[in-house]
């Protein structure tokens, strides 16, 4: 396996707003309407249509695209760009600068052509921002290729025949793509890798607040040409993903050294409509009823290759039907089965397979099955000869799937509606000074910083509370009461009272107490107060509960407990606990009992 | 085909086509010189993305050699349908490619591009005449006349004509045709577009393929096919003498004002929802027009000197006022001197929608005694066109008669909220 190149490509979607607009990032979730367009094949830069995008037009298909909250006429296609959001470029810069990326001088928008009905504009607005960096890992560099802020595209919603529904709330969003060279040695250290990334940007605090907020796309080649396996969901599903499409490769050139390298165009449909009038299949005669056609055609050679054991050559071609709009296809290999069999009699009359000859099955509209035919031949040839480049997608069990030939080179042109950005040497020393941080350094400013324990600085660093701590910090003045609340005493009363904590609603809680009262004792009465009976946090701030008890009213709150007889040196403090709902300081509760105890004596 | 030249390669040595090879900042790059200046050199990487270099910062600069230098778009044979249109381009984004060079969008000569995208096109013949293609917002009255000439030749030929033009003036344009055809044997359709064709997205397509679609109709009018929403899937016909573009950019920015358009073009269907004006046997063009036309924006800082100015010597003015058809009364001396002087003042709204009416204040009663024309409906620059048409064409003393009868439909006979989209 010397010969497998593997490469990540990390998308980080930024939160904040989007790259050109000022629609916010986050949205409610809900639609206000939907718009309706088609996409339309344009020639590239050199006069040529791109592949990816040809394929896409054979497919016809229309776009719906759901009005989200956030979304204005930039998203929708109706108006050019705003300018470059400065901040997520200064961010991107940053991580540029942590991952030792040396930075371009001038940013230069390019529109990506992009059919496949993701973006409204049918291009994908991308600049490379810093290129050459590294990431040391614990076997050795992963050289850093480039980085890129481009937009999200819109987010996929459905798909049903040749209509697809797109949400518009992704679209636009920055989107950090760091790509790195192929220096990855196995599926374990591309796991590795992108951990070791993402790790660094979610401790940035930039990244949108969101599980979809990282995507990885895995380019892996093991000398059969570059497969781009898309939209990888998950870092552990990376590893399985890799190991998928290594025993598909393998499988496909075993396959093509005992079938030989050609294939002779051997699929060929013909109209078999009229043998499944009765048929027990629901997935045929729903199909037919609605109007489609049910077309076969031998598999000249392929029969045991379609389904068996590790070869799926079904599987390749299902892919291709998918495309089109088909519920896949039946094959030899699996037939009888899915409720067709009394009519493999006929069927086999008709196809008249040889004795190595399969044959397949697929319920198509009359007018797109010479397509399907023509793209299922030309997807055996290609796969015949070895030439397995594409783009893929992965599934969330961790396969990968046929998505859409590889896009090419002539894909873009520059976006004339974003001029030209040199960076100059302000905008760097802003990047330079944001940098974001390796996760022990870290965790040691923290500690350093505020005087909190290593271990408390390394829970607030993991959990990303960096920024809440901050805040706190800065209006209590105190870090270690700041990591207490943070770590004890916010999470144990959320857990207590089953409310969310909101570390915004707390601090706002917060400030509104008189800063002299805000002492650890007033702090955590008040946070009771609001997370377990929902007091109103200025009643709370106003309210006498939270002020602590004056010596005098220490004095006479004590007097009383004597005088009931309820209260020894041991039980004082539970007991006032109990009876007196205001905070007091104990150790000087504990001197005024004694005080009073002795004089009696 | 590498070509290596040793020693040092000068920034004066590089050219556009040239492919190099350069290290900067540490990293190897390979690409294809695009441009050489404003201090950077444009280049464009194999993986697709364009890179602008300081040259103080290139260096092991090596030539390898030249990319095929690109191929001259093949002007292919039109199309060949049973229906003959002649297509007039005029330019303006619908006829217009990108520059893959500079990006910026650029007019082009050859608009057979269109026809890979829109499918009705066969079932045409296309007599193509490609003027000098123009940005429309650098079109003057006497291109209007160039325009209109043509067009009626497309149309003793074709016997229907589809101009393609930019959206910026195309009102103006449309109005223009409007007046200086008195007959009109066929329809013609203006079209634009608000997304260059080079976009995936562009609404050129729809736009075309509804123009064509209209003009197999019994029209004998000027037209602007334009999206009638932000869909991609209903194109909107418009009078030529009541449509305006009311959007900077939206693909929906034309609109006829105050009424419905006079047809849409959805699912392949044309719908009327106006009668048009029906063909006329022939066609005849009234072609002269009068420059010597002033269009003035009123507004409350604006100076008695100022107006002054503006109508001086003006054979007659526009003056877009107020609400109602109003000015402030500071300016009656100007306007009555003006008038006295023979310019023909004429009273239209900036409020666009609706109709002056100078009988409910008496700002508009005092101003109708000095002698000022009200346009009632009409749109501020179809009154404009309009006055310099007349003033060309018809005697002096008829102006007034003639600018207040119905020539083309600019006036609205009636307005109600019925599939009104803009008031």
């Amino acid at each position: 396996m010397s010969n497998i190149k593997i490469g990540l490509e990390i998308h980080i979607q930024l939160g904040g707003k989007k790259l050109f607009c000022s629609c916010p990032t986050e949205s409610s979730g809900s639609f206000s309407g939907q718009i309706f367009r088609k996409l339309y094949l344009t020639s590239g830069e050199l006069g040529n249509f791109d592949p990816a995008a040809v394929y896409e037009k054979g497919r016809g298909r229309s776009f719906d695209y759901l009005i989200s909250d956030n979304s204005c006429l930039v998203e929708y296609d109706e108006e050019p760009p705003h300018t470059l959001n400065e901040t997520a470029l200064k961010r991107g810069l940053a991580i540029s600068l942590s991952l030792q990326c040396k930075t371009v001088d001038i940013i230069e928008y390019m529109r990506k052509i992009v059919v496949d009905g993701s973006n409204t504009s049918g291009f994908q607005r991308t600049a490379i921002i810093s290129f050459g960096g590294k990431l040391s890992t614990s076997r050795g560099d992963v050289r850093i290729g480039s980085i890129c802020l481009e937009e999200d595209s819109a987010r996929k919603i459905s798909e049903e025949g040749g209509s697809v529904q797109y949400s518009l709330d992704r679209l636009g969003t920055p989107l950090l793509e760091i790509a790195t060279e192929p220096d990855i040695l196995d599926p374990e250290h591309a796991v590795e890798t992108a951990r070791e990334i993402g790790d660094m940007i979610l401790l940035s605090g930039w990244s949108r607040k969101s599980p979809e907020a990282i995507r990885q796309d895995v380019n892996f080649s093991m000398g059969y040409g570059r497969v781009e396996i898309k939209g990888v969901p998950k870092l552990t599903l990376i590893k399985e993903c890799l190991k998928y499409e290594i025993s598909r490769q393998e499988a496909l050139s075993e396959i093509s050294k005992k079938l030989g390298r050609e294939w002779d165009d051997g699929i060929s449909f013909v109209d078999v409509t009229e043998l499944f009038t009765n048929t027990r299949s629901r997935t045929i005669s729903r199909s037919v009823s609605s109007g489609q056609r049910v077309f076969a055609s031998i598999l000249p050679r392929l029969k045991g290759y379609l389904k068996n054991g590790n070869f799926r050559l079904g599987r390749e071609l299902a892919d291709v039907a998918r495309l089109y709009g088909s519920n896949g296809i039946m094959h030899s290999d699996e037939l009888p089965g899915y409720g067709v069999e009394s009519e493999l009699p006929s069927l086999l009359d008709i196809l008249k397979p040889g004795p190595q000859d399969g044959f397949l099955i697929i319920v198509s509209p009359e007018s797109i099955i010479r397509r399907i035919e023509g793209e299922m031949n030309k997807r055996m040839a290609k796969l015949l000869s070895l030439d397995l480049s594409e783009t893929r997608y992965a599934t969330q069990d961790g396969e990968t799937r046929f998505l859409r030939p590889l896009p090419g080179g002539e894909r873009m042109y520059p976006e004339t509606d974003v001029p030209l950005y040199p960076l100059n040497k302000e905008v760097l020393e802003q990047a330079e000074s944001i940098k974001p941080k390796s996760r022990a350094d870290l965790i040691s400013d923290l500690s350093g910083t505020w005087i909190v324990s290593h271990q408390d600085a390394a829970a607030i660093v993991s959990g990303g509370l960096s920024d809440v701590m901050e805040e706190y910090v800065r209006i209590i003045g105190n870090g270690k009461l700041a990591a207490r609340l943070i770590l004890q005493t916010v999470p144990e009363l959320a857990k207590k009272s089953g409310k969310n904590l909101d570390h915004t609603e707390i601090i706002d809680a917060i400030r509104l107490i008189p800063a002299n009262e805000r002492q650890r004792e007033s702090i955590e009465m008040a946070l009771e107060l609001m997370m377990m009976e929902g007091m109103e946090p200025a009643a709370i701030a106003s309210s006498d509960l939270i002020r602590p008890l004056s010596n005098d009213e220490l004095r006479k709150a004590i007097e009383s407990l004597i005088a009931d007889g309820s209260v020894n040196a041991r039980n004082l403090i539970p007991e006032m606990k109990k009876r007196i709902r205001r905070p007091f300081d104990p150790s000087m509760a504990m001197k005024i009992f004694h005080n009073i105890t002795d004089v009696r004596k | 085909m590498a070509e290596y030249l040793p020693g040092e390669i000068a920034l004066t040595d590089i050219s556009a086509g040239n492919v190099i090879r350069f290290n900067y900042k540490g990293t190897t790059f390979t690409g294809t010189v695009i441009s050489v200046m404003n201090g950077a050199v444009n280049l464009k990487l194999s993986n697709g993305y364009n890179l602008s270099v300081p040259p103080d910062s290139m260096a092991d600069i090596e030539i390898l050699g030249e990319t095929h230098s690109v191929p001259e778009e093949q002007i292919r044979e039109a199309s060949k349908g049973p229906v003959n249109v002649g297509i007039l381009a005029t330019g303006g984004t619908i006829a217009s490619r990108v520059d893959y060079v500079t990006g910026a969008v650029k007019p082009v000569l050859n608009p057979a591009f269109l026809e890979d995208s829109v499918p009705n096109i066969s079932e045409f013949t296309l007599d193509l005449d490609l003027m000098e293609p123009v940005l429309s917002e650098n079109l003057q009255p006497d291109d209007w006349i160039a325009i209109a000439r043509r067009a009626k030749r497309m149309l003793d030929k074709n016997g229907r004509c589809i101009i393609l033009h930019g959206t910026d003036t195309m009102s103006y344009t449309a109005s223009a045709l409007s007046f200086m055809f008195s007959e009109l044997a066929g329809p013609v359709v203006m079209v634009g577009s608000q997304r260059s064709s080079d976009r995936p997205s562009s609404d050129a397509f729809l736009n075309l393929e509804a123009a064509l679609e209209f003009c197999r109709e019994e029209i004998g009018e000027v037209g602007v096919a334009m999206h009638g929403t932000i869909q991609e899937n209903e194109v909107a016909l418009h009078r030529g003498v009541r449509v305006r573009k009311m959007h900077t950019s939206r693909r929906d920015a034309f609109r006829t004002i105050g009424s419905s358009p006079l047809a849409t073009y959805q699912g392949g269907k044309v719908t009327f929802s106006q009668d048009p004006y029906k063909p006329s046997d022939k066609s005849a063009l009234i072609d002269k027009l009068d420059r010597n036309v002033s269009l003035v924006y009123f507004h409350p800082a604006l100076g008695e000197n100022d107006l002054g100015l503006l109508l001086e010597n003006r054979r007659a003015a526009v003056i877009m006022g107020t609400g109602l058809g109003h000015v402030a009364s500071r300016f009656y001396p100007v306007l009555r001197k003006s008038i006295r002087d023979g310019t023909r003042v004429i009273m239209t709204s900036q409020c666009i929608g609706g109709s002056v009416n100078m009988n409910v204040y008496s700002t508009g009663r005092e101003l109708l005694s000095i002698g000022v024309i009200p346009a009632g409906s009409m749109l501020p620059e179809v009154a404009m066109v309009k006055s310099m048409h007349i003033l060309a064409n018809y005697d002096d003393e008829h102006f007034t008669e003639i600018f207040m009868k119905n020539l083309r439909g600019e006036y609205l006979q009636r307005e109600s909220m019925a599939g009104v989209s803009v008031p």
